[in-house]
């Protein structure tokens, strides 16, 4: 699979893709026959500076990170960067989503969970500082919203920092006028790391169609907060997810296992749209 | 005369046909086991190879890779059960979207046609 830097691909060179894919001019190139100039290509490897303008405490586990690049950066709300480190005379790359809208925020935002024993995590939780700069590659990513209809109801799913790339997507959706209701469900290991709660409720006070749905694991959580699992909630919500356009974010084996099973509720395998977050080895 | 896979519809139908399938595959406790911790994005894909293969449509299955594909499910106990109750779900698939017996049952035999190679025999 290839993607169209400019230009568009013929349509039937994105025969079976996914819309995302096809929203995004990614097309089979052996199926492909140009109409017209096409220019193809992968800038995603290249680097750029950016500058921590902001950083600050979200939930005892989660920074975030506001970063400025030395030059403008297009990119689709859900997308996710690479962060390059040296760190201790070693060089690290990291995946991280980005939680910021272009249309929204000046700045990249990166939520970044302190992960156990992760040396990178624990480099920008306790040394990295405002003011300093960074290098990180272009942005990419596809899932991203893709929604044909903005009448689609909207199921979004993340445990962790999956909530961060959801975040984008449901700002992307509601800057694009989605109609549809949009159900955001996240799910922490307790009270504390629902970090985005009062950002929720304030989107849900001013779009009627928006409901946020927070869940925790573990702890006796307090009022609002259901003990239910993802899965268990989604079920009282609705039977069936015939019709429904789904995103998920997070660790892969949560995500794999909300793709089953949101499909076996009747979502189409088209419209469901994945972002694994897979750990590093070191 | 139309061939069948222009008759059942051709990739239309294969894409009509894969979610409806693929569902029913998991859903059916006789095989759904082989099917756990699978990509399911990669599993549509291959879903749709095998469908367009068994609707007589365009395809690039051979014996070898087939054994290949399944040797690790053989290893598994993967058998004739098996095969039946998947080529029943394909059948039933093809049944609710309105295809006629007929081709039902020609589909039924192509499918057929590859169990030797599936089940490593």
């Amino acid at each position: 699979m290839l993607q169209a830097l400019h230009g568009s691909p013929p349509p039937d060179s994105q025969r079976g893709l996914k819309l995302n894919l096809k929203q995004q001019n990614f097309f089979l190139p052996c199926i492909c026959f140009p109409e017209a100039d096409l220019q193809i290509g992968n800038d995603s490897r290249k680097q750029v500076a950016a500058t921590v303008t902001r950083k600050f405490a979200r939930s005892p586990l989660v920074v975030e990170l506001h970063l400025s690049p030395e030059t403008d950066i297009p990119y689709r709300a859900g997308q996710h960067i690479n962060l390059l480190c040296r760190i201790d005379d070693e060089d690290f790359v990291r995946s991280y989503s980005l939680s910021s809208h272009p249309g929204v925020d000046e700045d990249l935002v990166l939520q970044i969970a302190l992960v156990d024993g992760g040396k990178v995590s624990a480099w920008i939780h306790d040394s990295l500082a405002e003011g300093e700069s960074v290098a990180m590659q272009m942005p990419v990513g596809t899932c991203v919203y893709s929604c044909v209809s903005v009448e689609q109801p909207l199921l979004l799913a993340g445990v962790g920092t999956g909530l961060a790339p959801l975040y984008g997507i449901l700002r992307d959706a509601l800057h694009n006028n989605h109609q549809g209701p949009i159900h955001l469900f996240h799910g922490a290991s307790n009270e504390q790391e629902l970090y985005l709660n009062r950002e929720f409720d304030l989107l849900h006070s001013s779009n009627d169609g928006f409901y946020y749905h927070p869940v925790v694991r573990s702890e006796a959580g307090q009022r609002g907060i259901s003990q239910k699992s993802i899965e268990e909630s989604i079920a009282c919500l609705a039977t069936s997810l015939e019709g429904w356009q789904v995103y998920l974010c997070g660790n892969p084996k949560f995500v794999k296992q909300l793709q089953k099973h949101c499909f076996l509720l009747g979502a189409s395998s088209k419209e469901i749209f994945c972002d694994e977050f897979v750990s590093a080895q070191n | 005369m139309s061939s069948l896979y222009e008759r059942i519809g051709g990739a239309a139908a294969v894409d009509a046909a894969v979610d409806i399938f693929y569902r029913k595959v998991l859903a059916d406790d006789r095989i759904s086991d082989f099917f756990e911790d699978v990509d399911m994005d990669r599993q549509i894909g291959k879903q749709k190879a095998f469908l367009t293969m068994a609707f007589g449509g365009p395809n690039n299955y051979d014996g070898k890779s087939m054994r290949d594909a399944h040797k690790h499910l053989v290893a598994r106990g993967l058998d004739e059960n098996h095969f039946d109750a998947v080529v029943e779900n394909l059948a039933n698939t093809l049944g609710e979207l309105g295809v006629a017996a007929e081709d039902i049952a020609e589909v039924g035999e192509i499918a057929g046609s590859v169990r030797g190679d599936v089940l490593n025999h």
